[in-house]
């Protein structure tokens, strides 16, 4: 029983997470009840018809079919790079940078404030036919003209995304590796582990949650982008959000995005269902 | 008998030294561990107790001498290459892992065969009280079952010295103290040579057969417990393992005449000296009875503090000139009988004091 003037610990805790709630509620969960139920809608003369068609989704996998699984590659290769280049500097900054650790983690936050266009319009003018790389390249004499293969295809697109991406992708890592002591890595080498044996065997299952979280952040990221494909993508580098924002803006046919939408989503729960089997294993209790 | 090298040793160590920058954490130790004894390094925090441990277990490399293992050079060999095994003062124990996986570690990396590491490891398990605990995540015992996990975990390795650096200080008293007996059972039960750091003077007469005082880098005193606590060489090590007065003289002819108005005869060099006598070698009297010719010294004071502590008292003399000493030890029949501001007499064997370094 409780008292009149206290109220309930499930009351209290009710009360603490009704703000966010609310706001994920509002901002998420009701626009993306809408579309599912656009999705299933007609156009009509530039109107929305209220139907019970699975056109869109048919149309979804006709013509972007291939855009799909090209960026669930992208996005799949992305967050690899994020989660083995986030691994190898937070591996750095705990275990190898004394009590550097926390600045060079600050370092790595501090390039967020580059902002995002920017660092797209950067690579722009680093892959470019005249630009930065290019002009390295000939005056090395390693390549008598330009490349114009640099820009414009799969690999440029991945290249800007881990740039922005690599902060959010090495903050969760180093979050567990900090729970991994030092006395844990002198203990397992007194016990007879190599430097890898430690690794593999101790360091790596003690951030398997934040190797995978680092993971799912760059992926989902990277999967749902539609800028950096839009301006360093070319042919080989566009992705299914960019079809996604023509079909809500240019083209007007809501049901077509909001299905590519779901379909794009219910591809990337996928990928990171089977990531996350591999990742996650299950602790004994 | 505590000067000379043990036969056999099992850990040989030979000028033994770690600077960090300017200062000599630990310097010049010359040191012989008997095999299957249960050795005590007692010393204040800082003074490279665990430095030496670390250095034997590989987990510090030396700047400079050598350490032998059972007649093999390991002075740069890395810990995993050592048939040593360490306990942490924070146990150190695999997170991720069950009580088991903790314990197998080891012997799974030495590709033991699956029986034999399943054997061994209900047995280490056995061997500290936790069977039945084998599927535990470790996490979710008490500090006093970790700290067995990871004395099980090193004790499975079967080492041939096992080295313990603080591993009950991070425990509460009535659990050190029950964790100090099984310590000793262990040692008993399961043989190999012991070496256990500790800044604690009772833990380190509880546990080992030998003791090591170390101070500022460096051996005070080493051998067993009786004989460090009973002759201690230097001030240091006699206020380190125990209460001590220090009763300042001068020597002259084989004569010694001390400060606080007694003479002897101690044979040896002419000069100022220093003896130590342990509160507790002094008795008190009411009435004096005895005469010079008993060997004893006799000094008559006042009684300044009593402090009962129920079956024995102590309590501090002042004496002509205003010398102090403390008394300890005094039976309930005598306690009654004094009072703060009497005047008493105190004797003691000419033999209870032991001349030590100033």
């Amino acid at each position: 029983m409780t008292g009149a003037r206290m109220p309930s610990r499930r009351l209290r805790a009710v009360l603490l997470a009704a703000p966010a709630f609310a706001i994920l509620a509002v901002l998420f969960a009701v626009p993306m009840l809408l579309l599912f139920v656009v999705s299933f809608w007609r156009v009509r003369n530039f109107a929305l018809t209220p139907d019970m068609s699975l056109a869109a989704y048919a149309r979804v996998f006709d013509t972007y079919g291939d855009v799909l699984v090209s960026t669930m590659i992208n996005g799949g290769l992305t967050a690899l790079i994020c989660v083995g280049l986030g691994f190898l500097f937070a591996y750095a900054a705990r275990f190898r940078a004394g009590r550097w650790g926390d600045a060079l983690i600050l370092v790595a936050i501090v390039t967020l404030f580059g902002g995002y266009l920017v660092k797209i319009y950067a690579w722009k003018a680093i892959l470019s036919t005249d630009g930065f790389l290019n002009a390295i390249l000939i005056a090395s004499g390693l390549s008598a003209q330009p490349l114009d293969t640099l820009l414009y295809n799969r690999g440029a697109v991945i290249v800007a995304l881990v740039h922005f991406l690599l902060p959010f992708a090495i903050l969760p890592i180093y979050g567990q590796l900090r729970n991994v002591s030092d006395i844990q890595i002198e203990a397992a080498h007194d016990l007879g582990a190599s430097g890898r044996q430690t690794l593999m065997r101790v360091i790596v299952p003690q951030c398997r949650t934040g190797l995978f979280a680092a993971f799912a952040i760059s992926f989902l990221y990277a999967a749902g982008d539609y800028i950096t494909p839009r301006f360093l993508g070319g042919g080989s580098g566009s992705m299914i959000g960019q079809f996604i924002a023509q079909e809500f803006s240019t083209r007007f046919n809501w049901p077509a995005g909001a299905a590519m939408s779901f379909v794009l989503m219910a591809a990337s729960l996928l990928v990171l269902g089977l990531v996350g089997a591999l990742f996650v294993r299950r602790r004994p209790s | 008998m505590h000067a000379t090298a043990p036969q056999d040793p099992i850990l040989l160590l030979a000028g033994l030294g770690r600077r960090y920058g300017q200062s000599d954490v630990v310097k010049d130790i010359e040191l012989a561990i008997p095999r299957g004894s249960f050795t005590s390094i007692l010393g204040p925090s800082g003074c490279g107790k665990s430095t030496l441990l670390r250095m034997i277990g590989g987990l510090t490399l030396p700047t400079s001498g050598r350490i032998e293992i059972d007649g093999e050079d390991v002075t740069y060999l890395p810990p995993q290459k050592r048939p040593t095994n360490t306990v942490f003062q924070s146990h150190g124990l695999f997170a991720h892992m069950s009580v088991r996986e903790n314990v197998a570690f080891g012997l799974s990396l030495a590709r033991r065969p699956r029986e034999e590491i399943a054997e061994r490891v209900v047995d280490a398990l056995k061997l500290v009280r936790l069977s039945g605990f084998e599927d535990r995540p470790v996490d979710r015992l008490s500090g006093g079952q970790q700290q067995r996990v990871a004395l099980a975990r090193a004790l499975v390795m079967r080492p041939k010295i096992l080295l313990l650096d603080e591993p009950l200080s991070a425990l509460d008293l009535k659990l050190r103290q029950a964790m100090q007996e099984e310590l000793r059972a262990i040692h008993q039960d399961a043989g190999g040579t012991f070496i256990f750091v500790t800044h604690d003077q009772a833990e380190a007469f509880a546990l080992g057969d030998r003791l090591i005082v170390m101070n500022k880098g460096r051996i005070e005193q080493a051998g067993p417990p009786g004989e460090v606590y009973a002759r201690p060489r230097s001030r240091f090590a006699a206020e380190f393992v125990g209460d001590a007065n220090f009763l300042a003289g001068e020597r002259k002819n084989g004569r010694v005449a001390l400060a606080i108005g007694v003479e002897f005869d101690l044979a040896g060099p002419d000069g100022p000296l220093h003896l130590m006598l342990r509160p507790e070698a002094a008795r008190l009297h009411t009435t004096d009875k005895g005469g010079p010719e008993d060997g004893r010294l006799r000094v008559a004071g006042n009684i300044v503090e009593i402090v009962d502590l129920g079956p024995f008292a102590q309590c501090v003399l002042e004496l002509e000139g205003g010398h102090r000493i403390e008394i300890a030890g005094i039976p309930r029949t005598m306690v009654d009988e004094i009072a703060v501001g009497g005047r008493v007499t105190a004797s003691w064997p000419e033999a209870a004091m032991v001349d030590v370094a100033p």
